[in-house]
């Protein structure tokens, strides 16, 4: 049977491949040697699958179609920017356990948007850029949450998609090995006039909670309290309570180990990677 | 007051030049062919008044995107001046 045998929530600001040089060469460095032990743990996992989950900012979908949640089922090419810095190209992708989860999520009560063939944005392509290309074995499963654009997806349903995520996993009869991303930055504002702010308190009490698995305060945190002291960016931490539910077992319960913690102004973004491990019956 | 049309119009300039171009050449022509937009709104994105706009709830996702198709991303020390003038 398949299962989920790792996870991992890490940032996906595209700064990060466009403009290296607005960050601090210290802590760039930093922050591409988490990026790179990511890499090396995908290879010690023996991963063969990752479900990337991101977030439209208004890229990808415009205000014809904001969808909830959405599955990328078939062929996958990116990123859609030319600015990133990223060559553009084919990303390997997993069609067969794709429309696995999309049937269960219709089984389930979870009416996924559907895309049969995506050009990705910088959301998935730079965390697929920076730890998966050149591995010749994993494919990739993109998954998109309105935690960017408005209006943004509920934590508690956030959380339940990455439930039936491991659900749809677990049920498939395959031996595949898959780990998944939550993606996104921590605090941030973007296109305010407060951006370039970043807000260390938020960004520690939002790790805390990740490691420690504190499921219970990361869903309490409304709109309102996010957008005041993480702004509009933060609220893609979304993608990591979705990862934080594929990492939950019915009977156990997921912590974090952070990577590394950057606060970096000229990257807009309190930059977090963190390794998720699964604990506990299931 | 339609927000939803203003974000209609930046997101139709996203990746696309020649609506762009034909916005700044004769921006009156190219903005009434949106039904919805009111007077006050089309004045707004004809001062590409991003201030204004984020104020009425328009996506600064968008309105940063839109800034940057349009003047490159050498504009954004315009745009920050523009935001918080």
């Amino acid at each position: 049977m398949a299962k989920i045998v790792g996870g991992f929530c890490m940032p996906h600001d595209p700064l990060i491949t466009a403009n290296p040089e607005f960050a601090d060469p210290k802590q760039a460095a930093n922050v591409m040697a988490a990026y790179a032990d990511i890499r090396r743990r995908v290879e010690e996992l023996d991963a063969d699958t990752v479900i990337v989950i991101g977030d439209d900012h208004y890229v990808l979908f415009g205000p014809g179609c904001v969808p909830q949640m959405l599955i990328a089922i078939g062929e996958l090419e990116g990123p859609l920017e030319s600015w990133l810095r990223i060559e553009r190209g084919v990303v390997p992708n997993h069609p067969a356990l794709a429309e696995h989860i999309m049937k269960t999520g219709f089984d389930r009560g979870f009416d996924w948007a559907v895309a049969k063939t995506m050009t990705l944005d910088h959301s998935t392509m730079v965390p697929i850029h920076l730890t998966l290309r050149g591995n010749p074995k994993v494919r990739v499963i993109p998954v998109y949450l309105s935690s960017g654009v408005t209006p943004v997806i509920r934590a508690e349903r956030a959380f339940a998609v990455g439930k039936l995520i491991r659900e749809a996993v677990e049920s498939w009869p395959g031996d595949e090995r898959v780990i998944v991303y939550g993606t996104g930055g921590i605090s941030h504002w973007v296109g305010s006039k407060e951006m370039g702010r970043v807000n260390e308190e938020f960004d520690h009490r939002v790790l805390s909670m990740v490691e420690s698995g504190d499921i219970e305060s990361l869903l309490a945190m409304d709109d309102e309290y996010i957008l005041e002291n993480g702004g509009n960016g933060a609220l893609e931490i979304r993608n990591w309570i979705c990862a934080l539910g594929a990492m939950t077992p019915p009977r156990g319960r997921v912590t974090g180990k952070t990577l590394v913690y950057e606060p970096i102004p000229g990257w807009v973004t309190g930059i977090g990677l963190v390794e998720l491990q699964s604990g506990g019956v299931g | 007051m339609s927000v939803y049309t203003i974000e209609r119009v930046l997101w139709e300039f996203a990746g696309n030049p020649e609506r762009v171009q034909k916005f700044k050449s004769d921006p009156d022509a190219y903005l009434a062919s949106y039904a919805f937009l009111e007077k006050d709104e089309a004045e707004i994105l004809k001062n590409m008044d991003v201030k204004t706009m984020a104020g009425r709830g328009v996506s600064t996702l968008l309105t940063l995107m839109v800034w940057q198709e349009m003047e490159g991303p050498q504009g954004m020390p315009h745009y920050m001046m523009r935001m918080n003038s």
